[in-house]
């Protein structure tokens, strides 16, 4: 009989009743055989005895947890954290921190929808310094008003029924993309952010980090954040694309308004936070409309950011300088579009402007 | 058309159900590569989180790919410098710390050398072939042949070659870690 193989020799050793009578007679008999099942079986002990090991987990809790984060609708755009997934992201973030309040600042009881992107100029310290911003919690109050519900469907018409505008399709597709893709919901939300000169002092306490005085006007200054439907496409590629995928989103214009303090207070307050480089601020000072202008983040060591029209529009483009992430936002009809994804700028293009 | 899943519907169960069936073996997997617990849960939640986003919560296959996922995501998590970056934070705290040691203390030396070990097999781990380090962590977290099979999409025939090829390449590197 023919000497047996390493992997009939292994099995043998976990699965002895996989081997047929006549297998086991010659592992039992043959010399050659059993020198190499000796030498086979030392390695698995040796490789049991570095990884074997009981490990303690509780799921209940950790079901909890990964509830959460299924329930955070932040999260439903840096899950992946591709750089142009991440561009998108830190856009609606910064939108939301700043816009309001310079929108604000500028115009009392505006009311903010984005209608253009522009780029600004962030650096790695400027990203590592954001981190170390004071919390929202740290200098006021936020109370969720409405929280957003997120759905899942199998089709496109199954989201479209829940939504209360009509969603464009992507009518291209990059090649071997189309058979892997999931389509989701978010319903409306609406939070609202009250000023505390008292919770920023606490703070101060707390954390020894010096803030900028609270001008009296700004301490009870509510200001209201309410969010539209939002749509998102998921697609998946497939073969030599299996590691890839985009994002579509689509979402209605959300709406903040403010009250309370007079002009140009909140921006100051806001832009004078420690941790907010003079460069940064000076950039989103200088924005030409900011109660309808988005920015956008854009990392000048590897990221590059053009106007492309897109949809008849005109948007703005993200491209990481390694060609291998990209994103285009624009706004039409109030509606806000977002497509990106791990993929080149021409493929992101090509879906973007093919939404029907 | 009805939703085809929602996190607020029947899916939820469902997911429910896979999650308190497969979490314990998932971090399992992830901590054969990890070496951490808690990077090995922080493993295994972000792949449930994926399983939820794909809605492949009532999938045939769902349990295989979570295993593949699980073993694919600690590979990743030991190749990123930053999470290493912590952990071996977190162990010079543990050798830094000072203060009288509790009655359940144990011997710091033997601590010390487990954490070299773990050290030891989490670098070998991300050395050897990843097709090497997945076949081990999923074996050793007690998957059979034929589950291995599964997850990895291959015969289950190959399985004892692979694992027979994994564990001389582990070992083999493992020793000359020692030398």
């Amino acid at each position: 009989m023919k000497h047996l193989d390493d992997g009939a020799l292994r099995r043998a050793i976990d699965e002895p009743g996989d081997l047929g009578a006549q297998e086991r007679e010659h592992a039992q008999t043959c010399a050659v055989c059993r020198e190499r099942a000796g030498e086979i079986l030392e390695n698995a002990r040796f490789a049991a005895s570095r990884l074997s090991g009981e490990v303690r987990s509780e799921a209940l809790p950790a079901l909890q947890r990964v509830q959460e984060r299924l329930d955070a609708p932040a999260q439903a755009v840096t899950f992946y954290r591709p750089l142009a997934a991440c561009a998108v992201a830190a856009a609606f973030v910064l939108a939301l921190f700043f816009t309001p309040l310079g929108g604000y600042a500028r115009s009392l009881l505006t009311v903010f929808e984005p209608q253009q992107f522009q780029p600004i100029d962030i650096t790695q310290s400027d990203l590592r310094d954001l981190r170390l911003l004071p919390h929202a919690d740290d200098i006021g109050t936020i109370r969720t008003l409405r929280k957003p519900q997120r759905t899942y469907y199998a089709a496109i018409d199954g989201a479209q029924k829940h939504l209360g505008f009509t969603v464009l399709r992507p009518t291209v597709l990059p090649a071997h993309f189309g058979t892997v893709h999931s389509f989701s919901t978010m319903t409306p939300g609406d939070a609202a952010f009250t000023f505390s000169a008292k919770k920023a002092r606490a703070f101060e306490a707390r954390s020894r980090k010096a803030l900028p005085p609270m001008p009296a006007v700004l301490d009870g200054t509510s200001m209201r954040v309410e969010t539209g439907y939002v749509f998102n496409a998921h697609y998946e590629g497939s073969g030599p694309q299996k590691r890839a995928f985009f994002e579509v989103i689509e979402a209605q214009a959300p709406r903040v308004t403010s009250s309370g303090a007079p002009a140009g207070v909140l921006e100051n307050y806001v832009l004078s936070l420690p941790n907010i480089s003079p460069q940064l601020a000076n950039q989103i000072r200088a924005l030409r409309d900011i109660r309808t202008t988005v920015p956008v983040p854009v990392r000048v060591d590897k990221q590059s950011a053009r106007r492309v029209q897109v949809q008849g529009v005109q948007g703005l483009a993200v491209g990481d300088n390694t060609g291998l992430g990209a994103g285009v936002l624009w706004q039409k009809n109030g509606i806000v579009y977002a497509v990106a994804g791990p993929l080149s700028m021409n493929d992101i293009l090509a879906v973007a402007d093919g939404l029907r | 058309m009805v939703a085809a899943s929602s996190f607020a519907g029947p899916a939820l169960s469902s997911f429910e159900r896979l999650f308190l069936e497969e979490y314990a073996r998932v971090v399992a997997i992830a901590y054969r590569i990890t070496a951490d617990r808690d990077e090995a849960e922080d493993v295994a939640q972000e792949v449930f989180v994926q399983c939820a986003r794909r809605r492949m919560t009532e999938r045939a296959g769902t349990p295989a790919w979570l295993y593949r996922a699980a073993a694919h995501a600690a590979l990743n998590a030991i190749r990123s410098r930053r999470r290493r970056s912590e952990r071996e934070l977190r162990a010079f705290r543990l050798t830094q710390s000072v203060g009288p040691a509790p009655a359940n203390a144990q011997d710091p030396q033997r601590i010390l050398e487990a954490e070299s070990d773990r050290a030891a097999v989490r670098r070998v781990l991300r050395r050897i072939p990843a097709r090497d380090a997945q076949i081990l962590a999923l074996r050793y977290a007690g998957l059979s042949y034929n589950e291995i099979a599964q997850s990895l999409s291959v015969a289950a025939q190959q399985i004892g070659t692979r694992l027979a090829r994994a564990e001389r390449a582990f070992r083999k590197e493992i020793q000359r870690e020692a030398s």
